[in-house]
This record gives C-alpha cells, sequence and structure tokens, in this order.
C-alpha cells in the first residue's frame, strides 16, 4: 500500500516493485499484476502495483494552521503520500497554530490544499501514542488485544465502552484516569524523544495478562 | 563456580541474534528480540552499527528503555532524520542495508513467513495482524534473519499463506520470481538454522546448550535437514549476560520467561 499511495502521490498510474513476488500477497490479490520488466533484459519479473485513491483519510497532526497546512513531528510514515492521494482529506490536530508559525519554521509536511477540513482535536490520537504530546497507553492497548478480542462478547462491550458511550477524546481520557494518566503519558512522550531528562522516569507499566480458568 | 545464573532460552536466543551481526553494519530492525539482539550486539561486539526502522527512524539516539513498537519515540530519538516508510524500504533495495530481522507466526521449510492468516484464505481459522513491512523487507533485503519459538505448529512444512518470501517451493524459485537475497539464518529458542545451498531447505546449523538433534526435530513440523556435524552454541560469558541483564533488558521484558 505504501507503493500505491507513493504511485498516486508521485501522479503516476502504478509502481513496477519487486514486492509481493511469489507470494499469495500477490496470488490473493487482484489489482496487481506480474510483468517482464519492459525495460530491462532479460528474465525480470517486476509486480506492477496501481496508484491507490483513497475516498476519505483522516490524519492526526501535531500541528496545523487554519487553512489545512500540516507539521508532522517524527517519521510520516505514508501520510504525506495519503493525503496527496486522497479525495477528502481532514486533518486533525493536537493544536491550531497561527498561519506564520509555520511559514517561520517553514515544516509543513502536508500543504493546505491537499486538505479540506481542519479540526482542533486535542488528544485525539489517544490511546495511541502523538510525539512529543502522550506516550501510549499500553495498558489499553493489551486489554483490547489479550481480553477484548478473545470472543465477539468480549468485543462488542469493548466498543461499547470506549467508542459508542465515549463522547470525545476528553472523555476517553477521563476514563483512562484524567490527569494523572495523561500528564503521565506525556511524560513518558517527553522522556522517549529525549526531549526531557528522562533518568528518573521509569517505563514500567503492570502488564495486562488475562486470568485463565 | 561462576555466580551468574545461566541464560534462560530466550536469552540464548538474543545472545544468537546479536552474533548475527557485524560491527559497522546498518541494522534494519523490528521490535522484541531483535531489538535485544542488536542492542546487546551494540554493547558487546559492534559497537558500531546503525539500526534503522521501519516507520522511519533513522539511527536514533540510545535512550533509557525500550520501543515497545516500531512505530516507538525510541526509535527516531534525536535521529538526524526521518524517513518515509516506502522510502525507508528502498533502502534494502538499494543494498544500504546489511542485515534485517524478522518474526513471524509461522516459518516453514524454507523460510517463507506467514502473518496473515492462520487456516485457509476462504476458511479463516484466525486473522493475524498482516504483513506490515515484512513482504517489503523480507523481499528486497538482501540478508534477512528470522525469528521465531519454535513448535511443530509455529514450523509447518507449507506456511497457511505465504506473506513474506523465503525460498520459496526451494532450489531457485526465488530467483526465478525476481528477488535476490534472501533469509542466512533461523534462530530459535532450540539454536540457529541456516538453508542448504542447493535445495534452499532448512538445516540445522547449531544447536543450543543442552538441546539435542531430536529436540530440534521434535519442535519442527516437517523434516529438518541435519548435517554430520553439529557445533553447540558456547553458552553466553557471564558479562554478556551481565549487560544483557542490567542494561539491555533490564525489566526482562523480551527475555524474562514467562512465570518467572
Amino acid at each position: 500500500m505504501a507503493q500505491g499511495f507513493k504511485a498516486a502521490q508521485l501522479g503516476s498510474p502504478c509502481i513496477g516493485s519487486k514486492q509481493l513476488l511469489g507470494t499469495d500477497m500477490f496470488t490473493k490479490n487482484p489489482y496487481v499484476h506480474v510483468i517482464n520488466n519492459p525495460v530491462g533484459e532479460g528474465d525480470d519479473p517486476v509486480c506492477m502495483i496501481p496508484a491507490l485513491f483513497p475516498d476519505v483519510c483522516i490524519i492526526h497532526v501535531q500541528q496545523a494552521d487554519r487553512y489545512g497546512n500540516a507539521v508532522i513531528q517524527g517519521p510520516a510514515i505514508n501520510d504525506v503520500a495519503l493525503a496527496a492521494a486522497c479525495r477528502k482529506v481532514i486533518i486533525t490536530a493536537e493544536r491550531i497554530v497561527p498561519e506564520m508559525t509555520i511559514r517561520e519554521n517553514s515544516n509543513a509536511s502536508i500543504p493546505f490544499w491537499y486538505v479540506d477540513a481542519v479540526v482542533e482535536l486535542p488528544y485525539g490520537a489517544y490511546p495511541g501514542c502523538c510525539p512529543g504530546h502522550y506516550y501510549w497507553n499500553r495498558e489499553w492497548w493489551e486489554w483490547l488485544i489479550r481480553i477484548g478480542t478473545i470472543t465477539q462478547e468480549n468485543m462488542l462491550e469493548f466498543t461499547d465502552r470506549w467508542i459508542f458511550n465515549t463522547k470525545d477524546p476528553y472523555d476517553f481520557v477521563e476514563k483512562c484516569g484524567g490527569i494523572r494518566t495523561i500528564d503521565h503519558a506525556r511524560r513518558l512522550a517527553e522522556a522517549a524523544a529525549g526531549i526531557s531528562d528522562d533518568t528518573a522516569i521509569s517505563f514500567h507499566y503492570d502488564e495486562v495478562i488475562p486470568k485463565r480458568d | 563456580m561462576s555466580n551468574v545464573a545461566p541464560a534462560n532460552p530466550l536469552e540464548m536466543l538474543a545472545y544468537n541474534l546479536s552474533l548475527l551481526i557485524e560491527d559497522g553494519q546498518i541494522v534494519y530492525v523490528g521490535t522484541g528480540l531483535p531489538m535485544v539482539g542488536a542492542m546487546l550486539a551494540h554493547k558487546t561486539h559492534a559497537k558500531n552499527i546503525t539500526m534503522v526502522f521501519e516507520s522511519g527512524g533513522q539511527d536514533p539516539s540510545e535512550g533509557c528503555d525500550m520501543p515497545w513498537s516500531v512505530g516507538d519515540p525510541f526509535t527516531f530519538r534525536k535521529t538526524p532524520m526521518s524517513m518515509e516508510m516506502s522510502v525507508s524500504f528502498g533502502q534494502c533495495a538499494l543494498g544500504y542495508v546489511d542485515i534485517a530481522f524478522q518474526g513471524g507466526a509461522q516459518i516453514d521449510m524454507y523460510g517463507n513467513v506467514n502473518t496473515s492468516v492462520i487456516g485457509s484464505y476462504e476458511n479463516l481459522k484466525s486473522i493475524l495482524p498482516g504483513s506490515g513491512g515484512g513482504n517489503d523487507i523480507g523481499s528486497l533485503t538482501e540478508k534477512s534473519v528470522l525469528v521465531g519459538l519454535q513448535t511443530p505448529d509455529r514450523f509447518p512444512e507449507r506456511v497457511d499463506f505465504l506473506t513474506t518470501p523465503g525460498y520459496l517451493e526451494g532450489g531457485d524459485s526465488r530467483v526465478k520470481a525476481g528477488l535476490f537475497g534472501g533469509p542466512i539464518a533461523v534462530v530459535t529458542q532450540v539454536g540457529v538454522y541456516d538453508f542448504e545451498p542447493v535445495s534452499k531447505r532448512m538445516r540445522i546449523k547449531a544447536l543450543n546448550p543442552g538441546m539435542t538433534v531430536e529436540i530440534a526435530q521434535a519442535c519442527t513440523g516437517f523434516e529438518l535437514l541435519v548435517p554430520d556435524e553439529i557445533p553447540m552454541v558456547e553458552a553466553p560469558p557471564d558479562e554478556v549476560l551481565e549487560i544483557l541483564r542490567t542494561v539491555v533488558d533490564p525489566r526482562g521484558v523480551f527475555t524474562k520467561m514467562p512465570g518467572t
């Protein structure tokens, strides 16, 4: 998919790649084709991956201005290519900053003309990690993976509690323990990134281990 | 008599991984045991390695803990730069990356890896996280090392779903499919395996202390190739174990045996 978004970002209809060759990732995917490299010599199979144009994407960033110029701190993964490729792009941001802040640093990775809507949404990536702002809530993820996904019943209970009965990110943070939890998450994120002294910070947490009868 | 407790199987696994890394190499690491192995190598015999991550972190500076996932801030802590994912994969194909590590739910006799589904694709038993960057790394990197806990279920003759290419059907099938390189080793709690150069079948290379060919075979769902002479891996020196336990993984996140 990284290749498909990249192709779209480059304005190219497809990308010739050495990925997927010989695997079920290829045989189970009707959209990719293997051809002999038409610009190479001799036998040289390449996998043609079509450009991907998703309908909508929502990208959470640390900073954006009111027009949608968005700053990603840390690796962009596929987000810049994705923003270029998507028909509708929604940017959610920890902070909406003045336009000049971004202009002065010249550090936007997504330009405003890719963007259709900007939403100020503090804690929008929680319980995930937003570099510079908060670290993962690791217990929450372990609950999801080790308990939530085990049965249909567990999953419904989990989505009920954490999605359908949660108003907004603030409500989510409150349910996770409020100010203490989020402040700890901020300290961990800063320590991990090396922007605060990490010698006195412990990354210890109580692992979620399901009890079996 | 040494008063350092002998290495447990997970520590042996991490130690064997570290031995595969040479000084000066650029290493593509995942989280978990590969991370422990790479950090151990960095703290012992390979001080000048550079770690790169699929999420885009390149050469992070050392922190007080280990990344919890490849997207962790520790993977891009004070890095000179971070890369987009497709570019980060591209540097494998360009030959900048010397060695890469991969795990998987299933590894078969030709080093193919499954991280997609258990059961047949049409009749699923369980759905796994999928390729992530696995296929890209296995396809593009010249030398990859597979890491897994070895049981007959996890080491079947054929993977249920071929996510990441090893040597496909063996022989020259990987080359015919258009790929170069391939896995050079498989490291498990039992020992280290490599691939017979012609048939590309998994072969015992060395066994951990206390392990035998019978144990290795009993942990495997297919017939392992057994060379005439099998060296035993020497137990890690006390000072290496000390570094592993006090500096690399002091909380025992990845190297403590479950239930101890």
